[in-house]
């Protein structure tokens, strides 16, 4: 790997947006319903459960970064050799874009029902991926840039949330423990795919000045989602009854139903238009790392590639069209991101140690 | 690089106009919207939008179609309308009586999956025919505005119950708990009037509280309310006719119910605490003793009422009140099956009124 010029890095506190931005996608619209489909009520416990795992995978990953030489491709390398390791990489690359696909699919499914039904997904992907390219295109320096906008500036929705408060019963949650720990460990394995993204840092880890000391921002990355989450999980759990909730596919933009200013009759066209900042850094961190690693493992120049996914991706999302090829796009990539994340990474590392030792005994 | 860039506004120029426009002019706005049931199975709907004219008027303009569904009415009334009709300032939804008998769900259902209304909407029982009320004209801001201003009035300040689509669905789907909604009745063609609330079990209207017992439902139903009562004291002095009265205003209150799960029977017992003043008397003098006296007399009657209506709402095996729903939070492992059945229907109740009168206006 060359060497990555300090202009082009970013300072280490900038890992803290990237990882929270790219963990809050489309998904937060959505998991109550399925956590509370085996958990119940009990399922903000989950939540907590499957934050608690995404900090003990990012010290996974940290440590798979400082075994391996630095990032994904080269610990493929170290662990598979030259052909093996490239498979493993395209097999990232597949996975990158599979998730570019999935945030943007499901974003344009929620415009399409909440505001314009006849949105023409092509023309709409079209334009965002234009967007995207232009973002990406100019390093990750400029997306660090977006993923901070793309927090900082939709942050104020989560106070809309307490126009619920006066329809909000939180003795709903209670009692507490009331389901089998199966039950929410299932539900902490369907929660850990709304979490997902944060094996972005595998590909950002060069990019980063001091990388070693960047963990602390990534672990308060971690937990700063973690807690949105939460507070997310328990208003919903207060404002909707059990069944209510089990029939609401975005609770939380059906929660902002109940929202009521003078100015503005329907809240939800403001919080769904400003999502699309949510949205953004989500894909362009995604699209960044396919591309970088069709960089290192193909002579490709780098924008070029960017233009070979964006095409991909616009191609393959205008064949989804209903409701039913959405939610299996999301289980698919939630199921693969879930095996890759807490399978394949900690057996990475294992592999990269044992690699390490027999060679040098060789 | 700059040719790049005028290349990708020139591309973002041609993707404007990707979604139909819509003109604010050429659209019928429904506010209101009400469903009667005529026939076994058909149902009437009306929509009410109003037509606002030059002089800055609005002139109520209602439509009707009859159909078996609720969504084959919505399509018959689109053919009917000269231009599109939209729901999206939807504010009231009106079902008569027969329908609510019938099963309200569907229209709930078809509110809720409409991304386009608000949980807020305002529903409401009308006593006789929606479509009757909807046809009259009351007031100067049209009839959609009109009739959720007098229902949410009567929630802020006065005896209803709070209720919307939001609160109705949440009983609804809540175990435990069984839905209410406010009745208004047509007095004249220019008069509205809140006459009740309407009770449910799932989703059939099965009982009503009259308008007088208001102030006690809403007690035992609402976490904070106000609102007033007339204590009727013993006879006037002289007059063997008229009975010495005082109207008590509550400024607030509160009540705190407590479930005792353990106990065979359930024992479940209210705690109301209400802070008045002293709004009418129509005795002679109102002493400290008098005040004392209004207030014993008080707590009789929120006794007497709420147990007679909790009594009421076991009879008939629903619970607006929602105490499955706080023994549902109160012990893990609830059956709902079990405590329909055999706990509810047998759990006593103990009402605890704590009334203090705190001022009784300028005069003594």
């Amino acid at each position: 790997m060359q060497p990555i010029p300090e202009s082009r890095k970013i300072s280490p506190f900038l890992v803290f947006f990237l990882i929270h931005a790219i963990q809050v996608g489309a998904g937060v619209l959505g998991f109550q319903r399925i956590i509370a489909k085996n958990a119940g009520y009990d399922g903000w416990i989950s939540v907590i459960l499957a934050g608690i795992t995404t900090h003990i995978l990012m010290m996974i990953m940290y440590l798979l970064l400082d075994k391996g030489g630095g990032d994904l491709v080269s610990a493929h390398r170290i662990a598979f050799g030259k052909w093996l390791g490239k498979a493993a990489d395209f097999l990232f690359v597949l996975y990158f874009t599979l998730l570019v696909v999935t945030i943007l699919r499901t974003y344009i499914e929620v415009v399409q029902v909440w505001m314009y039904p006849r949105l023409s997904t092509f023309y709409f992907a079209l334009a965002f991926m234009i967007l995207a390219y232009y973002i990406v295109s100019g390093g990750v320096r400029n997306i660090a840039g977006v993923a901070f906008f793309g927090t900082v500036l939709p942050s104020y929705l989560l106070l809309t949330f307490a126009f619920t408060f006066p329809f909000s019963d939180f003795r709903n949650i209670l009692p507490v423990f009331d389901h089998s720990l199966k039950d929410m460990l299932i539900a902490t394995k369907n929660m850990s795919l709304t979490f997902l993204g944060y094996e972005s840092i595998l590909l950002l880890y060069p990019f980063i000045k001091n990388a070693k000391k960047s963990q602390k921002h990534a672990q308060w990355g971690l937990f700063t989602t973690t807690t949105v989450y939460v507070i997310i999980a328990i208003i919903s759990f207060a404002f909707f009854s059990e069944k209510q909730l089990a029939k609401t596919v975005w609770a939380t933009l059906s929660m902002w139903k109940i929202v009521e200013m003078p100015f503005v009759e329907r809240f939800e066209y403001i919080g769904i238009a400003n999502w699309c900042l949510v949205i953004l850094p989500n894909v362009c961190i995604a699209l960044w790392c396919a591309s970088r690693i069709m960089k290192r493992i193909t002579p490709i120049n780098q924008r070029h590639s960017i233009w070979i996914l964006s095409v991909i991706v616009i191609g393959t999302l205008s064949f989804l069209t209903n409701r039913k090829q959405v939610d299996m796009l999301n289980t698919l990539s939630g199921e693969i991101g879930f095996y890759l994340n807490y399978v394949y990474i900690p057996i990475l590392l294992l592999v990269v140690i044992i690699m390490k030792k027999v060679r040098k005994k060789v | 690089m700059r040719k790049r860039i005028s290349n990708l506004i020139l591309i973002l120029l041609l993707l404007t106009g990707c979604v139909e426009r819509e003109i604010l002019d050429d659209l019928n706005i429904e506010t209101a919207k009400g469903y009667d049931l005529v026939e076994e199975n058909t149902i009437r709907g009306t929509a009410l939008f109003p037509v606002y004219i030059k002089d800055g008027a609005i002139e109520n303009r209602t439509l009707s179609a009859e159909a078996p569904s609720t969504r084959e009415v919505l399509e018959t009334l689109s053919r009917k309308s000269q231009q599109p009709l939209v729901r999206g300032s939807l504010d009231v939804v009106l079902l008569g009586d027969d329908m609510a008998k019938k099963g309200v769900l569907d229209v709930a259902d078809s509110l809720q999956r409409d991304a386009s209304i608000g949980a807020r909407v305002t529903l409401a029982i009308a006593e006789g025919s929606a479509e009757d009320i909807l046809k009259g004209n009351y007031g100067i801001r049209g009839n959609g505005t009109f009739i959720s201003n007098l229902i949410n009035h009567n929630i802020k300040r006065r005896e209803l119950p709070e209720t919307n689509l939001h609160m109705f669905l949440f009983d609804y789907f809540q175990d435990g708990k069984t839905p209410y909604l406010p009745i208004i009745k047509k007095v004249s063609d220019d008069t509205l009037e809140v006459s009740g609330v309407a009770l449910f079990d799932k989703d059939k209207m099965v009982d009503t509280v009259p308008a007088d017992d208001l102030f006690f439902f809403k007690l035992l139903v609402d976490k904070l309310s106000e609102g007033s009562h007339v204590v009727k004291l013993g006879k006037k002095d002289g007059d063997a006719e008229e009975h010495v009265e005082a109207a008590v205003t509550s400024i607030m209150s509160k009540h705190k119910i407590k479930v005792e799960n353990e106990t065979d029977p359930v024992k479940v017992s209210f705690k109301i605490v209400i802070r008045g003043i002293i709004k009418e008397y129509t005795g002679k003098r109102l002493s400290q003793k008098k005040i004392k006296e209004i207030e014993d007399k008080m707590s009789k009657d929120i006794t007497d009422h709420s147990l007679k209506l909790l009594g009421r709402f076991q009879e008939k095996g629903i619970d607006p009140v929602g105490i499955g729903q706080l023994q549902k939070h109160g012990v893990r492992g609830f059956d709902i099956k079990e405590w329909e059945k055999t706990l509810y229907p047998n759990a006593q109740f103990e009402i605890k009124p704590d009334v203090e009168i705190l001022e009784s206006g300028t005069v003594e």
